[in-house]
C-alpha cells in the first residue's frame, strides 16, 4: 500500500516536470491561476492523503489477528469524543484553506471580461463539427483556426449554431460552454507565442472528437500585419 | 420471403450480426438445458415469488447479467483508444457514442442502483427481524419494471440504435431535431418504466424499515447497512421523482414535438438542472449502501464494535441532506451566475466532512481489534484505499477555477471509476462474498475470492489512474479518436491491459459461483464467519426459511448476537409462543405488467400506437385484476413452524 501511494507522488511530481501535460504547462494567465489552484488542493490533498494511508499501513499491521487469537474477544469501545471532533475540525480547516483563494479566483476568472482593458474581441460560432472565428474589429472570418497576439487580453465570445459544444484551450485556460440559447464570454490572455490545441469538450455528435482547432500566438507587431493582408484579402 | 430477410439480415454491420448470433445461441442453450432438467417449473416459481429473498437474488442475477454486458461495451471502448489515430472494428464516431452511451446508462441504472437493491432486498428484513417487506407484491412489481426497462435499453442496439448522447443524454443533442433515430427514445422510455420500479422500492423499503422492526430494534440499534438503507431509500424517492419529470419532458419533446427543452423556444438547461438534481444525489443512492456494507463487514472482520455509531448515523443523514445541494458542480462551465457557482461549490467542499468522518471512523474501528483478511474485508480494505483518492480528486473538482480545466475531460472519467467502482462495485463484492452463505447455504471459495480481489482491484489502478493524467494532458471525454505524439497513447495503452486484467478479475468471480455451486459440499450454519457475528441475519439458519424468524428476535443492544456470544451462549434468545405463520401469495401478475410496460414501451419508441395501447391495455387488465382478486395470503400453522425451527437448531 506504501509502495502504492509512493508511486502516485512520483507519478504527480514527474508529471508536473512533464512539458506535454497541457494543464500543468500553461501559456496564458488564466491557466497560470487555475494550475495555481491545482497545486494548492493537491498539496492540501495529500496532507489527507498521507495521514489516511499512514493510519491504513499501521493499523493493518499493528492489528492482524495472529494464529492462537481466533477464540478471542477484543475489548469493545464506542468512540472517542476528542477524535471524533479532530476529524471534524481538522478537515473544516483544511476546507477553509482552499476555499478562500477559490472563491477569489472564481469572481476573478468570471469577471474579467468587464474589467480588461482594449481587449480583442472575437466571435466563435460553433456548429457541427467546427470552430469559427470572426474579427469583428478587423472583419476576418477564419474557420478551425485561431490567430491571437500574446500578451494582450482576448475576450471570446462563445454562441452555438445547434447543439452544445464545450470551447476548450487547456494550456490558455479552461473551458466554457457554447450553448445554442445563450450567449457566453471568455476571457484568455496568452502570455507566450507558439501553437496550441483547441478542442470541443462536450459531446455533440458523431465527429465530437474531431471538432478541434489550432491557436496560433504570435508576436503583437507580427498580428497588426496579419490582420492588415488578411483584411485586403477577404475584401 | 426468406431472401428478404436474409438480405436485410446481410446489410447489418458485423458487430449487430454477431451480437444477434450470439442472442440466439444463448437463447437457444437457456431453453434446452431448461428443458433437459425439467426446470421450467422451477424458473416459473422464481418468476412468481414474492419473497424478498428470491426477489433480491433475482436482482443480483438480471444486474450481474447487465454488468457482463456493459463490461464488456467497457473492453470495446477501451480497444478503440488502445492507439492513437486506432480503428477498430466498427467503434467509430456515431457507433462509439453508442457504446459509451450504453456503457454509462447500463452501468448506472441498470447495475450499480439494482445490484444494491437487490442485497437491500436480501438483507434489511433479515437484520430487522422481519418476515419479509411490507409490500410483497409491489416488490414482485420493481424487478418486474427494472428488467422490463433493462430489457429495452439493452435491446436497443440491435433494433433501430442505441442512445448515443451519453448517459446524461443533454438537450437539444437528445432531441430529434439532432438524433432522429429511435435511439434517444429508448433512453427516457426505458429508464421511465425503470425508474418507477425502483420508486416503488424505495417507498417500499421506508415503510419495512419503520413498520416492521422486531420490537427492541429501536432506530439507533439498527445496524448500519439498514441505516445507510433507509436515508438512501428516502434519497430514492425525491431524486427519481426529479428524473421521471425530465424523463417526461424529454419523451415529450421527442414524440410530440413540445420545444421546452429546444434553443429557440424553451432552454436546454431545464434538462440539465433536472437531470442533475436527480443525477447528484444519485451518486449517494448508489454509495450510502455501500458505506453501510463496509461499517458492518468492517466491524465484523475486526471484532471491534463500530466506532462512533451515532456520528456515522449523522453522517449518512448529512450527506443524504447535502447531497440535494451540489448538483450545480457538474455545471460549472454553463455561464451561471458567479454567486450561484460559489454556493455550490461551498456545499460540494462541505459534503466531504461528512465522508471524512466515516473514513476515521473506519480505521479506528479496526484499531485494537483483531483483524482478519477474507475476501468481504479485502473489498472493504480496497475500497478504502480507492475511495480515499477518488474523494480526494472530488475536492479537487469542486475547486470551480481547477475544474475549469478538469471538466468533461478524462479526469473525471478517472474520478467518477474511483468512486463509483470503489464504493459500489466494490461493496457489491463485498456484501455478495459476506453474505453468500446466507442466501445459499455455502461459503464461497476463498482462494479463488483472493485472486478475483487482486486482480480486479489491481486491474482498476492501473485503468483508472493514468487517465488522470489523460485528462490533464487535454483528452477531452468521450471521444473515440486522440492525435498521436502528445505521449497520450502510452497511458491509453497502459489503460486498456488494465482493464483487460479487470475483466480477469470478473472471470475469477464466475469461476468461483460455479465451482462453489457445484463441488463445494460443506454447508454453513448459523454464522459461517468464526462464530462472531454481530447482528439478527447471523441467528437463522442459512438459508433462512420463508419466514426467516420461527419467533421473534430478542433485542436488547445493537449487537445482540456478539452480546450473546460474549455471554457464552451460542446464540440470541427469541421470545413468544410458536404461532401460525402468515405468507404472502406468489403471483404472476407482476411479471405480465412488465410484460404488458415492455410491449408499450416499444410501441411508443416506434411511434405505432395500436402496440402502445396494447401494451397498456394489459398493464390496466392487470391492474384491475389485482384489484378483485381475493387472496390473503397463506397460513403456515405453527407445528410446522416448530418441528422445523427444532430442526434447524442442531
Ligand atoms: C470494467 C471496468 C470499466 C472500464 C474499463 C470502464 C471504462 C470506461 C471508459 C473508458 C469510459 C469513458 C468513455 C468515454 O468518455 O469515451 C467510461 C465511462 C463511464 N463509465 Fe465506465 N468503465 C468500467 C466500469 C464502470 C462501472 C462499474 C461503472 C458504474 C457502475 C461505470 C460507469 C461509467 C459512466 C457513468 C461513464 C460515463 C459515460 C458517459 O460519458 O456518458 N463504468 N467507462
Ligand atoms: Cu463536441
Ligand atoms: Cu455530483
Amino acid at each position: 500500500m506504501t509502495f502504492r501511494y509512493a508511486l502516485f507522488v512520483i507519478v504527480i511530481i514527474s508529471a508536473s516536470g512533464c512539458s506535454n501535460i497541457a494543464v500543468l504547462n500553461p501559456k496564458g494567465s488564466e491557466a497560470q491561476s487555475e494550475l495555481n489552484l491545482l497545486y494548492l488542493s493537491l498539496a492540501l490533498m495529500s496532507i489527507v492523503l498521507l495521514v489516511v494511508f499512514t493510519l491504513f499501513t499501521r493499523f493493518l499491521m499493528k492489528y492482524r489477528e495472529l494464529p492462537g487469537q481466533e477464540n478471542d474477544f477484543p475489548t469493545q469501545v464506542n468512540g472517542n469524543k476528542k477524535l471524533e471532533i479532530t476529524w471534524v475540525v481538522i478537515p473544516i480547516a483544511i476546507l477553509t484553506i482552499l476555499a478562500v483563494p477559490t472563491f477569489a479566483t472564481t469572481y476573478q476568472l468570471d469577471n474579467k471580461t468587464e474589467i480588461v482593458r482594449e481587449p480583442l474581441e472575437i466571435n466563435v460560432t460553433a456548429q457541427q463539427y467546427k470552430w469559427k472565428f470572426h474579427y469583428p474589429e478587423h472583419d476576418i472570418t477564419l474557420e478551425n483556426e485561431v490567430k491571437l497576439p500574446v500578451d494582450r487580453p482576448v475576450v471570446f465570445t462563445l454562441h452555438s449554431k445547434d447543439v452544445i459544444h464545450s470551447f476548450w484551450l487547456p494550456q490558455l485556460g479552461g473551458k466554457k460552454d457554447v450553448l445554442p440559447n445563450q450567449v457566453n464570454k471568455l476571457t484568455l490572455t496568452p502570455l507566450e507565442t507558439g501553437v496550441y490545441d483547441g478542442k470541443c469538450a462536450e459531446l455533440c455528435g458523431a465527429n465530437h472528437a474531431l471538432m478541434t482547432f489550432d491557436t496560433t500566438v504570435i508576436e503583437q507587431e507580427a498580428f497588426n500585419q496579419w490582420t492588415r493582408v488578411a483584411d485586403i484579402q477577404e475584401d | 420471403m426468406m431472401n428478404v430477410i436474409l438480405d436485410y439480415l446481410l446489410s447489418l454491420p458485423s458487430d449487430i450480426i454477431f451480437a444477434d448470433i450470439s442472442f440466439t445461441i444463448m437463447l437457444i442453450a437457456t431453453v434446452y438445458f431448461l428443458t433437459k432438467y425439467a426446470k421450467w417449473k422451477w424458473l416459473w416459481s422464481w418468476i412468481t415469488s414474492t419473497d424478498h429473498k428470491k426477489i433480491g437474488i433475482m436482482y443480483l442475477f438480471v444486474s450481474f447479467l447487465f454488468f457482463i454486458r456493459a463490461g464488456i461495451e467497457a473492453l470495446l471502448i477501451r480497444m478503440q483508444l488502445a492507439f492513437p489515430n486506432n480503428e477498430f472494428w466498427v467503434f467509430q464516431g456515431e457507433r462509439f457514442n453508442q457504446l459509451t452511451s450504453t456503457h454509462g446508462t447500463v452501468m448506472i441504472f441498470l447495475v450499480a442502483t439494482p445490484l444494491l437493491i437487490g442485497l437491500m432486498n436480501v438483507i434489511v428484513p433479515l437484520q430487522i427481524g422481519a418476515r419479509d417487506v411490507a409490500f410483497p407484491f409491489m416488490n414482485s412489481l420493481s424487478l418486474w419494471l427494472f428488467i422490463s426497462g433493462g430489457i429495452l435499453i439493452n435491446a436497443s442496439f440491435v433494433a433501430g440504435g442505441s442512445p448515443n448522447a451519453g448517459w446524461t443524454t443533454y438537450a437539444p443533442l437528445a432531441s430529434k431535431e439532432f438524433t432522429p433515430g429511435p435511439g434517444n427514445s429508448y433512453y427516457p422510455i426505458g429508464l421511465q418504466v425503470a425508474g418507477l420500479g425502483t420508486i416503488m422500492g424505495g417507498i417500499n423499503f421506508i415503510v419495512t424499515i419503520i413498520k416492521m422492526r422486531a420490537p427492541g430494534m429501536r432506530f439507533m440499534r439498527m445496524p448500519l447497512s439498514t441505516w445507510s438503507m433507509f436515508i438512501t431509500s428516502i434519497l430514492i424517492v425525491y431524486a427519481f421523482s426529479a428524473l421521471a419529470v425530465a424523463l417526461l419532458l424529454l419523451t415529450f419533446e421527442r414524440l410530440f414535438g413540445t420545444v421546452i427543452l429546444s434553443a429557440s423556444e424553451g432552454n436546454p438547461l431545464i434538462w440539465q438542472h433536472l437531470f442533475w438534481i436527480f443525477g447528484h444525489p444519485e451518486v449517494y443512492i448508489i454509495a450510502l449502501p455501500a458505506f453501510g456494507i463496509f461499517s458492518d463487514v468492517i466491524s465484523v472482520f475486526s471484532k471491534r464494535k463500530l466506532f462512533g455509531y451515532p456520528s456515522m448515523v449523522f453522517a449518512i443523514i448529512l450527506i443524504g441532506f447535502l447531497g440535494f445541494m451540489v448538483w450545480v458542480h457538474h455545471m460549472f462551465t454553463v455561464g451561471l451566475n458567479t454567486n450561484i457557482t460559489i454556493f455550490f461549490a461551498l456545499t460540494t467542499m462541505l459534503i466531504a466532512v461528512p465522508t471524512g468522518i466515516k473514513i476515521f471512523n473506519w480505521l479506528f474501528t479496526m484499531r485494537g481489534g483483531r483483524i482478519r483478511f477474507d475476501t468481504p474485508m479485502l473489498y472493504a480494505l480496497g475500497f478504502i484505499f480507492t475511495f480515499v483518492i477518488g474523494g480526494v480528486t472530488g475536492v479537487m473538482l469542486g475547486t470551480v477555477p481547477a475544474d475549469y480545466q478538469y471538466h468533461d475531460s478524462y479526469f473525471v472519467v478517472a474520478h467518477l471509476h474511483y468512486v463509483i467502482i470503489g464504493a459500489t462495485i466494490f461493496g457489491v463484492f463485498s456484501g455478495v462474498y459476506y453474505w453468500w452463505p446466507k442466501m445459499f447455504g455455502k461459503k464461497l471459495n476463498e482462494t479463488l475470492g483472493k485472486w478475483n480481489f487482486w486482480t480486479f482491484g489491481i486491474g482498476f489502478h492501473i485503468t483508472f489512474f493514468p487517465m488522470h493524467v489523460m485528462g490533464l494532458m487535454g483528452m477531452p471525454r468521450r471521444v473515440f479518436t486522440y492525435p498521436e505524439g502528445d505521449g497520450l497513447g502510452f497511458l491509453n495503452f497502459i489503460s486498456t491491459c488494465g482493464a483487460f486484467m479487470m475483466g480477469i478479475g470478473v472471470l475469477f468471480f464466475m469461476i468461483n459461483i460455479y465451482i462453489t455451486t457445484r463441488y463445494t459440499k460443506k454447508r454453513v450454519l448459523n454464522d459461517p464467519w468464526f462464530s462472531r457475528g454481530r447482528t439478527l441475519e447471523w441467528t437463522i439458519p442459512s438459508p433462512p426459511p420463508a419466514y426467516n424468524f420461527a419467533r421473534l428476535p430478542e433485542v436488547k443492544s445493537r449487537e445482540p448476537l456478539w452480546d450473546a456470544y460474549e455471554r457464552g451462549n451460542k446464540n440470541i434468545n427469541f421470545i413468544g409462543e410458536y404461532e401460525d405463520i402468515h405468507l404472502p401469495n406468489s403471483t404472476s401478475l407482476p411479471f405480465f405488467m412488465g410484460i404488458g410496460f415492455l410491449i408499450a414501451s416499444f410501441g411508443f419508441v416506434f411511434e405505432i400506437w395500436p402496440v402502445a395501447l396494447s401494451g397498456m391495455l394489459i398493464v390496466f387488465l392487470m391492474m384491475s385484476i389485482r384489484s378483485f382478486q381475493q387472496k390473503n395470503g397463506i397460513h403456515l400453522p405453527k407445528e410446522k413452524v416448530r418441528v422445523q425451527d427444532m430442526r434447524g437448531e442442531d
